[in-house]
């Protein structure tokens, strides 16, 4: 493997060093480094060959992939319940609005419903007490029959 | 060793009944060679030391399907070249720095490194060859300390014996003139 080949190549020239005192070794190794380092990488490669052969029993095989599966169905849930509760309710909404905000609403839009809710019936007096049943089934009636031709002429539309 | 030598190597290694022995006899014969041309690489003995080991384990690995293209030890420097920069760049990960800046590192690592023996020119000239960039590098060892025909060179770095001289060339200038203006 002696380099033979060419004589023309450039040759390191420092003035004063001959090749031999450059080509010296720099570098030390430990005492009786090279008799050992056979039987150390004989040693190195066996080890080597029966950790690939031998699959050897580990917990980390089962509890990482059992942790991912774990994570992820905890982050599916915690997501679904967290989408659960940004879609606000009827009770949630109402929760949140203060009592000066419902009054306030009430003043705005004032209705039958807010009316009849506002009514106190333990002091309620009807004015006509003389109502007879004959009007109750008159008023009834006459109801239905409007309800009913209504009815009717929308499905003729 | 030889091309015949080496072909009894892998025939002994490819026969199971052999195969440790063969081994054995191919880490005693390459493993000082080897240990040099990485600790050039890397500088420090025990990371040198390591780099050798892994060499070899993976030399062992793959020495079956080793078609014979290259000869057995181009191809056993090819893997301690390899395996030499992978460990500099695990290296210059650690410390965030370019493969190339890694040699200022080993430079004052150089140093300080009770594990040199040589004088103050041998000192210098190992601190020039760090400054060269890792190929111009790796060529300078390869021609220089080990002697390595260009064509055995462009086997083992896998660049054309053209470039390979050419990177010569500018290493050999390069540390003439590192050296020069240090003396």
């Amino acid at each position: 493997m002696k380099n033979t080949e060419n004589h023309n190549e450039p040759k390191l020239n420092l003035k004063g060093f001959s090749e031999a005192d450059l080509k010296r070794n720099a570098f030390k190794t430990p005492e009786g480094y090279f008799e050992n380092l056979t039987p150390r990488v004989m040693a190195s490669v066996r080890a080597s060959e029966q950790n690939t052969s031998r699959p050897t029993f580990s917990w980390s095989r089962i509890l990482v992939p059992s942790f991912g599966i774990a994570a992820i169905a905890f982050a599916s849930w915690f997501f679904l319940n967290q989408s659960e509760n940004l879609t606000p309710t009827f009770d949630t909404v109402l929760a949140s609005l203060s009592v000066e905000e419902l009054t306030m609403y009430a003043d705005l839009q004032p209705s039958e419903l807010v009316t009849y809710e506002l009514v106190d019936y333990e002091h309620l007096e009807l004015s006509e007490t003389h109502i007879s049943e004959e009007d109750i089934f008159e008023y009834l009636e006459t109801e239905e029959e409007v309800e009913l031709n209504t009815i009717i002429d929308e499905i003729e539309i | 060793m030889t091309d015949d030598q080496d072909k009894d190597l892998l025939k002994r290694f490819r026969d199971p009944s052999s195969r440790n022995m063969a081994f054995t006899e191919l880490v005693n014969r390459y493993q000082e060679r080897l240990y040099w041309h990485i600790r050039r690489i890397v500088v420090d003995h025990d990371d040198a030391d390591d780099v050798l080991q892994n060499t070899f384990i993976k030399a062992f690995k793959n020495l079956e399907g080793f078609r014979e293209d290259s000869q057995l030890f181009t191809w056993l420097y090819r893997i301690a070249t390899n395996e030499a920069l992978t460990f500099l760049k695990r290296k210059k990960r650690n410390i965030f720095a370019s493969l190339d800046d890694v040699s200022h590192t080993l430079s004052s690592q150089l140093e300080e490194d009770p594990g040199l023996s040589g004088d103050a020119i041998q000192l210098k000239l190992q601190q020039a060859i760090l400054t060269l960039p890792t190929k111009q590098r790796l060529v300078f060892n390869m021609k220089y300390f080990d002697e390595m025909k260009y064509e055995e060179i462009a086997e083992v770095t896998g660049t054309s014996v053209g470039a390979l001289k050419a990177s010569y060339h500018h290493a050999v200038k390069k540390i003439e003139a590192y050296i020069k203006q240090m003396f």
